[in-house]
């Protein structure tokens, strides 16, 4: 009896009307699902974009818009999601997707993440770390530290320092937009303060990186980028 | 000092100690009680931090709800309210709110168990009342045992020893009695079973069930009992017991925990980029000199904000300041909305805008003014140290009310009259029979919005169906009725709850002040009065209430009875800083006539969940006061945000306690000063600045 009162008491809280149109959001985005022909309307919406002719993005094509873009793809995403430079201050680049989803990269190391599920504050890495300046992957120093920054009760928020050890592993053909690329892969090992990671790296001999996927969190986890166009200043 | 007052202020002392949890071989799980133990027993386990629970429990001898929740990591509360059948007489059942506290004293590290000191009924010598000391400890992953000494209640079976003599449970309000009379020994094991989620339980109890036996037909027939408790996923789970070899049990309980949002975070949109200005940038401020661009450039600026979720107030712009007061309708920590606008401003002022003053309001009342350097903001923004480093060249003071100087931008009284329908379900657990009494009604409020300052505000009510009010009886109560009548208040009619005009205004930048007057609450109407002294950049406040008031007829409309009174206080709020804790201490005379303190401590994360419970002590004596002795009661708000992927400002809240009895009883005001411009000092921007740059 008291469980069934207890429900109906939280469902009857939720819901409420005003003059400023203000429903529950909670009782909205349900609402939203269940409403008479939104399954219709969802299976419409589907066919169509699937009729709909993909575009092909070729390096001709990003080089036409004359942007520093990337891809960024989280969990499991597989077409992933453009982000195009926005900002520039100092050697941070910060990428925003359509949907105003961001991305801050210093070098190809991602220093800072913002909607695109839980937040990376923020990332200081060491002075030459081979992911924030080109360098070939026989000059790769073997480790550096970072300080990873997310949110916390503080203005520092919560900090998860690691050091990472860098190794070199095999060749590898990477097969990118319209081009095929020969990368090393290098990785980096992470740990410290209670978490262990690796992030995976597609090196090409001058040392930029084309793919790499990096931990951004312990809640966010792995996202993989592809750096189609560099930031060139 | 006794054995017995050093073991209470030697847990109080140690628990409040940051000693760090290691990880236990499988997550805590309740006993019977809607606590942390085995079955009937407790144990030193504790849960993850900030961990909320609620709990509906049915032991064969017991029933009723249980909100649960990890005040600290070492320390443990419970807020029971159930009921106790044939305690009184074969039939009749005892309704009983209890406040449990288990303080962990020492972590489970290496070989050493955790070990834990336990109040059951807290301060109060009532039927449950018990304390004990308890040790627990891991073996391997999936087996935890523990054993324990228990006085009261866990200190009647078979007694090894005794401290003194205890006096008889008779609710009496009081620490005499803890630790005191018969110890016991009691113990369990808890087996993390192959099967995922499924944990199986048995224990040697402590407790004889004296009371249960005397007028019901429960029998104690052994001191063993076992159970089993199976999750479904992390904020679920049932359990079922076999007790004494004679009662079936079970429990089922939801939790959450205000840490862990059940969705991912920010999935809205993220903020805007900034690009700094170049070297050269223009320092002209020759538009500056012109009124209708400034004023076009604060229009324009606050009609883009609007969409945002942030209404713009006032406003002015001089050649290279720009300050703004507003409203943040969107995001849930205000230090987001702040550093939102502030990346807004340098991607749309003239460069020559050097200093953004940004001042939050609360409900129309301007709070903390934020100063910003827009070079400070280029000069981070991005940058690994960008949260401590904004912080500190963040100037803060106390806004006055209206932004000083000539060209000032006033936006137009934004919705003059709004209204709001919404179904509500009043529940009353303390009546006599602890079995709750539930009410349906339709619940309706509308404001006309005179000036920012003043506004008529009207709730209405009407009841649907419930049973609130039907058990009542004769109301005995030696006081004034202000609060034991509320029964008789709840008739089927439309009920006016609120019909006030309402002003408040800043008398000065940390000098807030409100008049309320009209029909203000349900049961009393009249003039109320309040001053609060809350300077922006300190984590304290003053404040001083005064009310004139009549009590209202029972039909709630329009009528007033006999019975007036003059009532206020003094208030201390403090905002610790610490944990997200703050303490606030009422001192005054209660609607009764009654003088004495009201101590409310409170909980409040970051994301806005907030745990608050608060006591009131009075010189009403405990038997004139009835049931329970003093007032007491928990408040829970969660915020929507915490199970939405995208940014809202609106919360539920569920409060338990202070109905029914007329010692410690205070006027119902919705809009005291304080409860309106609270999480706007310094302190609290501290604690949710992370999200500035977010």
């Amino acid at each position: 009896m008291k469980l069934g009162l207890g429900a109906l008491a939280l469902f009857t809280a939720l819901s409420a009307c005003s003059s400023g149109g203000n429903t529950n959001p909670i009782l909205s985005a349900v609402w939203q699902k269940v409403k008479p022909g939104s399954r219709r309307e969802a299976q419409a919406a589907a066919a169509e974009a699937s009729a709909r002719p993909q575009i092909v993005i070729t390096f001709d094509k990003i080089e036409d818009t004359g942007l520093a873009i990337i891809r960024a793809r989280v969990g499991e995403d597989t077409r992933g999601v453009l982000l195009y430079g926005r900002a520039v201050n100092d050697t941070y680049v910060t990428f925003a997707s359509q949907l105003q989803q961001t991305m801050t990269l210093q070098g190809s190391l991602i220093t800072a993440s913002r909607a695109i599920g839980y937040d990376m504050l923020s990332l200081r890495t060491d002075a030459g770390d081979p992911m924030t300046v080109p360098t070939p992957p026989d000059d790769w120093r073997a480790s550096v530290t970072r300080d990873y920054r997310f949110t916390g009760d503080t203005p520092g928020g919560r900090l998860i320092s690691v050091t990472c050890r860098f190794s070199k592993g095999p060749a590898f053909e990477l097969e990118l937009l319209d081009k095929t690329f020969d990368t090393t892969i290098m990785q980096s090992s992470c740990s410290g303060d209670g978490v262990r990671f690796t992030n995976i790296h597609l090196v090409q001999k001058d040392g930029q990186i084309l793919r790499s996927a990096q931990w951004l969190g312990p809640d966010q986890g792995m996202v993989e980028i592809d750096i189609l166009e560099p930031f060139t200043p | 000092m006794t054995v017995r007052t050093s073991m209470i202020a030697m847990s109080a002392l140690l628990a409040a100690l940051p000693i760090s949890a290691l990880a236990q071989g499988f997550a805590p799980s309740f006993g019977n009680h809607g606590s942390i133990g085995i079955i009937d027993m407790p144990n030193a386990a504790m849960q993850p931090d900030g961990e909320t629970s609620w709990s509906f429990i049915n032991n064969g001898t017991s029933s009723g709800g249980v909100l649960n929740f990890q005040v600290l990591p070492n320390i443990e509360a419970s807020a029971r309210i159930i009921s106790l059948d044939d305690w009184t007489a074969p039939g009749g059942t005892f309704g009983d709110n209890t406040l449990d506290l288990k303080f962990r004293i020492v972590a489970e590290r290496g070989l050493r168990p955790a070990i834990a000191i336990g109040f059951r009924d807290f301060l109060s010598n009532g039927p449950t009342a018990s304390e004990y000391i308890v040790a627990t400890k891991s073996i391997g992953e999936n087996l935890r045992v523990s054993a324990g000494l228990g006085w009261g209640r866990l200190g009647s079976s078979n007694p090894v020893f005794s401290t003194g003599s205890r006096s008889i449970a008779d609710n009496s309000f009081g620490y005499a009695h803890m630790f005191a009379g018969d110890a016991a020994l009691f113990g369990g094991v808890e087996w993390q079973t192959p099967i995922n989620n499924l944990t199986l339980k048995a224990e040697y109890s402590s407790d004889a069930y004296i009371g249960e036996q005397v007028f019901g037909d429960f029998t104690r027939n052994t001191p063993f009992n076992v159970g089993a408790e199976y999750r479904f996923g992390t904020h679920l789970s049932l359990a079922a017991y076999y007790n004494y070899g004679s009662e079936f049990g079970f429990r089922l309980s939801f939790s959450g925990n205000p840490n862990q949002p059940i969705t991912p975070q920010d999935l809205g949109t993220g903020p805007a980029p900034v690009n700094a200005r170049p070297a050269d940038y223009s320092r002209d401020m020759a538009w500056a000199a012109v009124p209708i661009v400034r004023r076009k450039m604060l229009e324009i600026l606050s009609s883009a904000l609007a969409q945002d979720g942030i209404v713009v107030r006032e406003g002015r712009i001089t050649g290279d300041t720009l300050e703004l007061y507003l409203n943040n309708n969107k995001y849930a920590r205000q230090p987001m909305a702040a550093g939102r606008l502030a990346r807004v401003l340098a991607g749309s002022t003239p460069p020559s805008v050097e200093v953004f003053r940004i001042t939050l309001m609360s409900d129309n009342l301007p709070t903390t003014t934020m100063e910003i350097r827009r070079a400070d903001l280029e000069a981070q923004v991005d940058r690994p140290n960008a949260g401590p480093d904004s912080f500190a060249s963040t100037g803060f003071s106390s806004a006055p009310y209206h932004i000083a100087g000539e060209g000032v931008w006033e936006r137009e009284v934004e919705k003059r009259f709004s209204w709001r329908i919404n179904p509500s379900i009043p529940v009353n657990l303390f009546n006599a029979g602890g079995l709750g009494e539930i009410d349906v009604i339709l619940a309706g409020s509308a404001q006309y919005r005179v000036t920012d300052a003043f506004a008529l505000n009207l709730a209405v009510t009407q009841k649907l169906l419930g049973n609130i009010g039907d058990s009542a009886g004769v109301n005995l109560s030696p006081l004034p009725h202000v609060r034991s009548d509320a029964a008789r208040y709840d008739s089927t009619g439309p009920v006016v709850g609120r019909f006030t005009a309402d002003f408040q205004t800043k008398l000065a930048p940390s000098l807030y002040a409100r008049v309320s007057a009209g029909y203000l609450e349900r049961m009393f109407g009249g003039v109320d009065a309040e001053l609060l002294w809350k300077p922006a950049t300190q984590n304290w406040g003053l404040g001083a209430e005064l009310a004139y008031v009549k009590q209202r007829d029972f039909d709630s409309l329009l009528g007033f009875q006999a019975y007036e009174a003059i009532t206020g206080f003094a208030s201390l709020y403090w905002n610790t800083g610490w944990n997200g804790l703050e303490a606030q201490v009422d001192v005054g005379r209660y609607l009764a006539g009654d003088w004495g303190t009201t101590l409310t401590l409170s909980r409040r994360f970051t994301n806005g969940w907030e745990v608050a419970g608060y006591m009131t002590v009075t010189d009403v004596s405990f038997a004139d006061f009835g049931d329970g002795n003093f007032d007491k009661g928990i408040r829970l708000r969660i915020p929507f945000n915490w199970t939405l992927p995208f940014e809202s400002r609106a919360a539920t809240t569920v409060a338990f306690g202070g109905y029914g009895n007329d010692g410690g009883a205070r006027l119902n005001i919705s809009n005291r000063l304080y409860s309106t411009i609270r999480g706007n000092d310094t302190t609290d921007y501290y604690e949710t600045w992370g999200a500035y740059w977010q």
